[in-house]
């Protein structure tokens, strides 16, 4: 691996490469492209309970008239990288995480927030991200390639245990209920393999309606479930009161730092620090050097964490910030302060957020194979323009995959620049009246699958999605795994049946190499991975096991 | 949604106390029922699929909407069952809390307001019909600020329908008035 990467930095072919990607990024028009993706992407990710995954969902329309796929997708590498961003803000000044994965950063954020430390908070929440975001991208701009050209000797079998591997990671980590999660899965196959076959051509599950001849879109089954599921649900508690408990902290506020810094100079003891925290005190510093000081390692430990799990295919970004999160509280040298809002307790977490999505690239870019429910939407991002993810992609559109590899480093950069010094915009945005919110986002769905159809039609088979989204909101079942069914359901399905046919029908090709047995094995892993613990304290004769579950909100 | 997200037990501490008999478990019955439903439907639908040469061999196009539907014949029969036997109290329990802050006029009229919306898009023209749904969905949503909601509403509206067909070159309908 060391040397690999070592390789990778001296090899010309991947300098060459990279240098073009950076040459087609940074003309004004693409710059511009960047900077208004990150905006937009920050815009939409601030908005309460909309993360990632929901702002790119939403967003989607804004590239499908793209002629060339290389602007849309500078623009949307902004827009994730602005999401992500935004998400982290509303968790440190709202206590309302977008989703799963930053709910670790609010845990200690908001805590932080509330003791008048919000600023530093947001600092060390962007500068992690920014740190642990490049580490990833740089890692990612070395192994992409390898790994692509290792998978290139891929079998069918073997792509059909690599979705298998995705199911069972995705579904089992996200849902509180096995049953529930797979429940969910099933229903993603089965809206997966509604239209026509695309191996022998008969129209399956369209129960007679021809407009479903051509499938279900899954930028439908997105938008439907994210979108207008979140805000029926988020809506039919409104008038309830359920959603009037919420308290905006002012990141500029001095209100209630008293305390807090009072109580942070005490513990800090003396020193060179102390003193500058106290002659800063007034102007809210965002980041003192003590700060700093508490906050590289956990960046650079979460961005070692964040990466390979999200390389591999075992379930997004949920598990490493949580991982890094608990990493943290066991080295920090400020026990006491977890739980009332200890930075390690925001940089880490949010580093390893950022560098996981750079490790589901991997997957994303040279599998095909998405590990996150935003990954999968990205790779609806690429069906759109009919370009298939893969090991082939880096042959047929080598252009796009560096031109894209190299906005994200572009947008990492304008993200850092653009987001603390408009903090206020952000706070202001924070502010909107929930039911505009709620009316916008359903007039933007609208728009959006209007726009990407031009049919009534589809509109109303969205809404259908998103009352399926309402009501699956309500009982617990979990909405990635169905998206992962659309997506995934159908390429495990074809490389199934490729690898069936390959064999005449002999179900043994499955086991009959060591990469196809290992990927299988690793699926049956992360089936039982929640399980772990509980089996684990159960063989040492304890019986208070619990399962391991991290919840899901997009 | 809140910190709440974070689960690491399926059997978090009772919020007072609630027993099981005083669960309501209609709610997640049906939902099963619904479920099973589904799952019979697209079982009956998959027999329908033609697969003249290939039947119901593993490498046919029979297979996968048989695995579908089969699993969630038999997931949402145990789903159904855990209502019953070992019953899923914090499910229940979830579903009733749920229940409670629902204030179900709201979810109906806001999906008859999309549904008018999807219909009337096409006669109304873009700009207008979005200024009207936003509007009227603000207020069916609980705002009592119409002046405010009004000018958000046009300003989505014309502004995002002109920026998007003009800028974007996205297709949308224009109506009478030309946007």
């Amino acid at each position: 691996m060391d040397l690999a990467l070592l390789h990778g930095l001296t090899d010309p072919v991947l300098a060459a490469n990279l240098l073009d990607g950076f040459g087609n990024v940074l003309t004004v028009q693409n710059l511009l492209l960047a900077a208004a993706g990150v905006t937009l992407g920050t815009l939409v990710g601030v908005l309460p309970g909309i993360g990632p995954a929901l702002t790119i969902a939403l967003l989607l329309p804004l590239t499908f008239n793209f002629s060339d796929p290389t602007g849309a997708f500078i623009l949307f590498a902004g827009i994730y990288a602005g999401g992500m961003y935004g998400g982290s803000t509303t968790s440190i000044l709202l206590n309302t995480p977008g989703e799963s994965s930053s709910v670790a950063t609010a845990i200690e954020g908001h805590q932080m927030a509330r003791r008048g430390r919000a600023r530093a908070a947001l600092a060390t929440a962007a500068i992690g991200s920014f740190v642990a975001g490049t580490i990833g991208i740089v890692l990612l701009t070395l192994v992409a390639r390898p790994v692509a050209d290792l998978a290139v000797k891929f079998r069918p079998e073997d792509y059909f245990a690599l979705a298998l591997i995705a199911f069972a990671s995705v579904t089992t980590l996200v849902a509180r209920s096995m049953i529930r999660g797979l429940i969910s899965l099933a229903l993603g196959i089965l809206i997966g393999v509604v239209g026509i076959d695309q191996l022998t051509g008969q129209s399956r599950l369209t129960f007679g309606v021809d407009q479903l001849g051509n499938g279900v879109d899954i930028v439908i089954v997105a938008v439907g479930l994210f979108a207008v599921g979140e805000a029926l649900h988020m809506a039919a508690k409104l008038r309830s009161g359920g959603a009037d408990e919420e308290e905006i902290i002012d990141p500029g506020a001095d209100g209630q730092a008293g305390d807090g810094d009072a109580r942070d100079a005490a513990d800090d003891g003396t020193g060179p620090s102390a003193r500058g925290r106290a002659g800063r005190r007034r102007r809210n510093p965002w980041m003192t050097r003590q700060d700093v000081r508490r906050s590289w390692k956990p960046w650079l430990r979460g961005a070692a964490i964040g990466f390979p799990f999200g390389a591999l295919p075992a379930g997004g970004a949920e598990v490493p910030t949580f991982l890094s999160y608990a990493t943290e509280k066991r080295l920090t040298k400020h026990p006491d302060e977890f739980g009332k809002g200890a930075i390690e307790g925001v940089a880490g977490p949010e580093a390893a957020n950022n560098a996981s999505f750079s490790g589901t690239l991997v997957p994303l870019l040279t599998l095909g194979i998405p590990t996150s429910a935003t990954a999968a939407i990205m790779l609806a991002a690429f069906q759109i323009f009919n370009l298939q993810p893969g090991p082939e992609l880096f042959d047929t559109n080598s252009d796009l995959v560096w031109t894209l590899i190299a906005s994200l480093y572009v947008g990492n950069v304008l993200l850092l620049l653009l987001n603390l010094p408009l903090i206020r915009v952000w706070v202001k945005v924070l502010e909107v009246p929930r039911p505009l919110l709620y009316a916008g986002i359903l007039a933007f769905a609208t728009l959006g699958v209007y726009s990407l159809s031009g049919s009534t039609v589809e509109v109303l088979v969205m809404y259908v999605i998103g009352v399926l989204g309402f009501f699956m909101r309500r009982y617990d079942f979990p909405v990635a795994p169905v998206i992962l069914g659309v997506i995934l359901g159908p390429v495990m399905e074809v490389q199934g049946r490729r690898a069936l046919v390959g064999s005449g029908g002999d179900l043994s090709v499955f086991v009959s190499r060591p990469l196809t047995i290992v990927l299988l094995l690793v699926a049956v892993v992360a089936l039982l991975m929640p399980y772990l613990p509980a089996i684990v304290a159960r063989l040492r004769g304890r019986r208070d096991g619990r399962k391991l579950v991290f919840g899901e909100e997009d | 949604m809140s910190t709440d997200g974070l689960h690491t037990t399926t059997t978090e501490p009772a919020r007072g106390v609630v027993h099981e008999r005083h669960v309501p478990w209609a709610g997640p019955r049906l939902v099963g029922v619904v479920l099973l439903a589904l799952g019979v439907a697209s079982l009956v639908a998959t027999t329908a699929i033609h697969s003249a040469e290939l039947g119901w061999s593993l490498e046919g196009p029979r297979m996968a909407p048989l695995i579908g539907s089969v699993a969630l014949i038999v997931l949402s029969l145990l789903y159904l069952l855990r209502t019953v036997w070992r019953p899923d109290v914090d499910l229940a329990r979830f579903a009733a809390n749920e229940a409670e802050a629902t204030h179900w006029p709201t979810p109906g009229a806001l999906l008859a307001a999309l549904v008018g919306y999807a219909l009337l898009l096409g006669t109304l023209g873009y700009a207008l019909a979005t200024t009207v749904f936003v509007w009227l969905v603000s207020w069916l949503l609980g705002s009592r600020s119409p002046g405010r909601d009004a000018i958000v509403a046009v300003a989505l509206g014309v502004g995002v329908g002109y920026a998007f067909s003009r800028w974007l070159g996205v297709r949308l309908p224009a109506g009478p008035w030309g946007i």
